[in-house]
């Protein structure tokens, strides 16, 4: 249980912050950007390392090597070369009401993830998938029932989410339905107040109304629309692929639209952040090869109208050309 | 054309699930932005975005063209697009923001989330949240059976028809045991034995799940024969029309619920 908690954190916390390094700007370097950026940069290295190997039908355990080898790898250049960014930059802050108030509210979420239990029958495929592939080492050549097959099922293929699962799975020595039901969701719920967060510091001057922000998204996700909301699916359901991409990568997305698009700090490293944002949205679900672009899209075409900057037009065509791509392939193999 | 405007309303109606406060909160919110916002990108991004995106979701084209990639049945996800949560916050916060006094703000906050929890209603209920005694987090009495039926030494080939309730968790747990059906049952027959032209989730229409229910004896076991499936789980609530040992099934383990059946090697 300790060699698992430990492999937990080193696998799921101190590697996403090493590699984050790569995609925070200097006035970005916090632990928990550096962190969330983390896990964007491993969900889109694995879709880029898992697409190809699945429609080629390789095996299981060669993906698992070729991203662990990849992540090693990256894990290394990262310590040399992000090095100046590592220093620890702790500051007494003044804690503030509103600050406990949203961090209580939070963490008594991430207590109700941990001590209860959601059941969804979808996990009959995004849950079961992971187990077959590390019981037959094949990939998505399996039904939800267990019989073979020689056919890829597209829709779940090109979005693999169960893969990654699979993987994350091996890599921490815990069963996939116990990391998918249990661990993952502390992680995702708190990448998503920890997007949130960070929203909130770029659309508020005021300290106290980042908080008061949080505590209200606190409450929504907690109370408010339907049954068919995506905050209902990433509290409950935090590791479906849908829940992902709607709390967590579109408004990441929406996030770093207003660095991207911004005359003032108008960077390239924000752009290649969009990328690998809009690569992990893919791992998510299918739908993201239509909803990403129309969400970046318009952002685009809002920004480009308001600063007549057409280039961001430009860049954002080429960060949504993975959902192309996906697409394009969707539709020859549907 | 009025088939996919009927669509459109058909998918407002089933995001919402009927109950349309939040919406009209986040109408309301980006509103009450576009007018009060003075900083234009904000403005830009909460209503001139979500005007786009609104623009996208209810247009007839958009739609047809969006089913191209994605099933209709899954289509009420486009709402995601919109900055629902974020916008409703956005303005209460501004809202709020304007008091200097820490207390009033404090009042504030007090009174719209207690709106928030009157309006809306608490996704932790007894339907979505349960208690269970393993970290699968599953019923503790599936992955009893699941574990049993997995961990049975005497057969290596494993396949099993289970009630329908536990069928979406039996293979989260050991994907050694194949199963018969699962929550999505595919290439389901209807009463008359025609293929039904979809895939289907309500088991209550698929006749394996009624007899398994009924407790069908011959039914299941000559299905279970043509089917290759060597255990059957019954619910002990299920009164069975014949012993399964008459069609050459033993009982092989119980838990506190269900029976489990191993057909005879």
């Amino acid at each position: 249980m300790i060699i698992k908690g430990l492999l937990c954190l080193y696998w799921l916390i101190i590697i996403p912050i090493i590699l984050g390094k790569f995609l925070v700007k200097k006035d970005e370097n916090e632990l928990l950007y550096s962190w969330i950026m983390g896990n964007i940069l491993q969900m889109a290295i694995f879709f880029v390392c898992a697409i190809p190997l699945i429609l080629l039908k390789k095996s299981f355990m060669t993906l698992l090597y070729i991203y662990t080898v990849i992540i090693v790898i990256l894990t290394f250049i990262s310590i040399l070369v992000n090095r100046h960014k590592f220093k620890l930059n702790i500051k007494k802050r003044k804690i503030t009401v509103f600050q406990v108030i949203a961090i209580i509210l939070i963490f008594v979420q991430l207590f109700i993830k941990f001590e209860y239990a959601n059941i969804n029958n979808d996990d009959a495929s995004f849950v079961s998938i992971s187990t077959t592939m590390i019981q037959t080492n094949k990939m998505y050549l399996h039904s939800t029932t267990g019989a073979e097959t020689n056919i890829i099922e597209s829709r779940r293929a090109l979005a693999p989410i169960s893969a990654y699962y699979a993987v994350l799975s091996k890599l921490v020595c815990t069963h996939v339905t116990i990391l998918t039901h249990t661990v993952l969701p502390i992680l995702f719920i708190s990448m998503l107040y920890g997007i949130y967060y960070y929203l909130a510091k770029k659309i508020f001057k005021e300290k106290d109304s980042i908080y008061i922000f949080l505590i209200i998204i606190c409450f929504l996700n907690l109370f408010s629309f339907s049954i068919k909301g995506a905050n209902r699916y990433m509290i409950l359901y935090s590791w479906f692929g849908r829940a992902i991409l709607a709390m967590v990568i579109l408004p990441l997305i929406w996030k770093i639209c207003f660095d991207a698009m911004n005359k003032e700090s108008n960077e390239i490293m924000d752009w290649i952040k969009m990328f690998f944002t809009v690569l992990a949205g893919c791992l998510g679900t299918e739908m993201a090869n239509a909803l990403i672009p129309i969400s970046l899209g318009a952002m685009a075409i809002v920004s480009s109208i308001r600063d007549k900057e057409i280039s961001y037009l430009f860049k954002t065509l080429i960060c949504i050309i993975p959902c192309i791509l996906i697409g394009i392939i969707y539709l020859i193999i549907k | 054309m009025s088939k996919l405007i009927d669509e459109i309303k058909t998918l407002f109606e089933y995001f919402n699930n009927g109950d349309y406060i939040f919406f009209w909160f986040f109408l309301l919110s980006i509103i009450t932005i576009f007018y009060f916002e003075k900083d234009i990108k904000i403005r830009d991004f909460f209503t001139w975005y979500s005007i786009i995106i609104l623009g996208v979701i209810w247009n007839p084209i958009c739609i047809w063209v969006l089913n191209k990639f994605i099933n209709m049945g899954s289509m009420y996800r486009i709402y995601y697009m919109l900055p629902l949560g974020i916008s409703i916050a956005y303005a209460l916060t501004k809202i709020i923001e304007k008091n200097k006094n820490i207390f009033q703000k404090l009042l504030m906050v007090f009174v719209f989330t207690v709106l928030i929890v009157i309006f809306g209603e608490c996704i932790f209920n007894q339907y979505s949240t349960i208690k269970v005694n393993n970290l699968y987090k599953l019923p503790d009495e599936t992955v009893q059976v699941a574990k049993i039926i997995s961990e049975d030494n005497e057969t290596t080939y494993k396949k099993a028809i289970v009630p329908y309730e536990m069928s979406s968790h039996i293979r989260q747990l050991y994907a050694n045991v194949e199963l018969y059906y699962t929550r999505i049952i595919s290439n389901p027959k209807d009463e008359n034995g025609n293929p039904r032209p979809y895939d289907t989730d309500e088991p209550l229409n698929y006749k394996p799940v009624q007899k398994l229910n009924a407790g069908d004896v011959p039914y299941i076991t000559d299905l279970a024969k043509k089917n290759n499936i060597n255990y059957v789980v019954f619910s002990r609530a299920t009164v069975l029309s014949d012993k399964m040992e008459n069609y050459g099934f033993e009982l092989y383990k119980q838990t506190v619920t269900y029976d489990i059946y191993r057909l005879n090697n």
